[in-house]
């Protein structure tokens, strides 16, 4: 397994694509977090982090599955995984390790926004007036739902040989995944009896919960059973071609 | 120790690839894996690779069931698809660095050294995969198949693309690597089989159709004999087909004919005697042997 997460990374780190996206990423979060005035934190009359909690799954939600577009789909359509299958490796370990490596990269692009933290920590006045159970219940939410984006973007990449492909479904399923269901239970046939339950279904009920900084079970729960649903459909695709 | 391939079959929907196929091949043993087009060569050959699951049938390789077994198995083969897919953005030494690790090959630095003199990449081991020419990243393919030192190697057209000199080291290659190895070779370069195989296996529509050391087979095929001679003086065809057992004559350029006997029957003395009669003095010829091609055409012809 280790052999493949080093060959992704540094396949990642290698091609200028990839890196060029990382970089889109951090000048955006930038600007929305420090110079556009709506979401401004410097323009909050709190020290919060909530619009940087509020703001990143939207752009994750197209940067995850950009990152992870050659995850298997490539591999699928150069042959390089056909002959991966003649190798010492179980199908498991290839979507395990492939699922890791998105899971590094994408912990790689999100640690630079610790220093957003430490800002405003410093900024608040007194210093150090920030939530900080808040921040740390947001910031396990945030990695589960990256966990979450990134097992939908290798699903999808195991499924379609094209990149493209492979990233517009991605993205169709995180954002049903993510606000869908959110939008489906305001339906007149759901709504007053089960929108609740249908919003619970939704990655953003879960977030939004941890946010808060309560940790519950369920929602841990939640997030590894989506996680592990997408990664089976992924082994069962690698399966599928041996058949 | 080898490989046994016992009654394997595989079809896709209703049309079948491969049918009750059965061999075996020992070690220090090349196998040539002959058929047309379509035959199910790769078919084959994936499923012995263990990348396609036989419908039906076992894989043993030195006892081991590659599908009882898949990872212990793996260890053991080395296979170079005929596509030669690699991971073009890497270079060479990162390539081989990470089937190494796939492979948990102890002192993989010194492993890959050797490989790379084995196969000839010297020159072009710090170039990415992408840029070389296809004859090396041919040698690329081979290098990944070889690294780990397997004692079977699966090769699907291993030659395929090679100029004359790469060719002819890549056969060397295999050669000494048969020597205390199972090799299963298929290509479409029939002379090079002949050179290089000591058995041959042709497969045609799934089904297996010989399998047989190459002297023996080349014996076997039943062909009629065929005399290419040059005489020292202007013949006249019908003189030259009322010979006892020739069943055509040709004149191919100027004094030199082809001459075509009827099956099973040596013509030689008849032709000898011919032009001692006819005071035509034969300056050459040569005897036609059966060859690679020939059987391969009698064994696949529809």
């Amino acid at each position: 397994m280790t052999a493949i997460l080093i060959k992704d990374i540094n396949q990642f780190f290698g091609n200028l694509v990839s890196v060029s996206s990382l970089l889109v990423f951090y000048v955006l979060m930038g600007l929305i977090l420090w110079v556009f005035p709506d979401y401004s934190i410097l323009d909050g009359y709190y020290s919060s982090m909530n619009s940087f909690f509020t703001v990143a799954p939207m752009i994750l939600l197209f940067l995850i599955p950009a990152l992870n577009r050659d995850a298997i789909a490539e591999e699928l359509d150069t042959g390089t995984l056909d002959l991966l299958l003649t190798r010492p490796i179980t199908s498991l370990q290839i979507v395990l390790s492939k699922f890791l490596s998105g899971i590094i990269i994408i912990s790689i692009a999100l640690f630079p926004s610790i220093m957003y933290v430490l800002s405003v920590y410093w900024l608040g006045n007194p210093v150090g007036n920030l939530d900080m159970g808040g921040v740390i219940g947001s910031y396990i939410g945030l990695f589960l739902l990256c966990s979450v984006f990134t097992s939908v973007s290798i699903f999808s990449s195991s499924l379609l040989k094209n990149s493209i492909s492979s990233v517009l479904v991605s993205i169709l399923l995180c954002f049903l995944l993510y606000w869908g269901l959110y939008l489906i239970s305001s339906l007149p046939v759901l709504y007053g009896k089960w929108d609740y339950w249908v919003q619970w279904m939704g990655l953003d009920f879960h977030y939004a919960e941890l946010g808060k900084g309560l940790v519950g079970l369920h929602s841990i729960v939640y997030f590894f059973s989506i996680v592990t649903v997408f990664l089976f459909g992924s082994f069962l695709n690698i399966e599928r071609l041996k058949r | 120790m080898g490989i046994q391939v016992q009654n394997i079959s595989k079809s896709f929907g209703t049309q079948t690839a491969v049918q009750n196929l059965t061999f075996s091949a020992i070690n220090g043993e090349i196998l040539g894996f002959l058929g047309p087009n379509g035959a199910g060569k790769t078919t084959s050959l994936r499923m012995i690779a263990g990348h396609l699951i036989p419908d039906s049938g076992n894989i043993l390789y030195d006892g081991i069931d590659i599908w009882q077994n898949p990872v212990e198995a793996k260890q053991m083969i080395g296979y170079l698809p005929e596509s030669n897919p690699l991971y073009y953005d890497l270079y060479v030494k990162e390539i081989l660095g990470f089937y190494a690790r796939l492979h948990h090959i102890p002192n993989s630095k010194n492993r890959i050294e050797d490989v790379i003199e084995m196969v000839g990449l010297n020159k072009e081991q710090k170039k990415k995969v992408g840029n070389l020419s296809k004859g090396y990243k041919q040698r690329v393919g081979v290098a990944v198949a070889i690294l780990h030192d397997p004692e079977i190697l699966l090769l699907d057209e291993p030659v395929s693309g090679l100029d004359p000199n790469q060719l002819a080291d890549i056969s060397e290659l295999i050669r000494n690597l048969a020597k205390t190895k199972t090799v299963i070779y298929s290509s479409h370069i029939l002379s090079e089989v002949e050179k290089t195989c000591d058995k041959v296996l042709i497969i045609s529509d799934g089904e297996l159709k010989v399998i047989d050391r190459l002297d023996v087979l080349k014996a076997k095929s039943v062909n009629s004999q065929i005399i290419w001679a040059t005489f020292d003086v202007k013949i006249d065809g019908k003189l030259l087909r009322r010979i006892e057992g020739i069943k055509n004559a040709t004149c191919i350029a100027g004094n030199t004919w082809k001459i075509e006997a009827v099956p099973n029957v040596d013509i030689r003395r008849n032709l000898y005697d011919w032009t001692v009669v006819n005071n035509a003095p034969l300056l050459e010829s040569k005897v036609e042997e059966s060859t690679m091609a020939s059987v391969f055409k009698e064994l696949t012809k529809e």
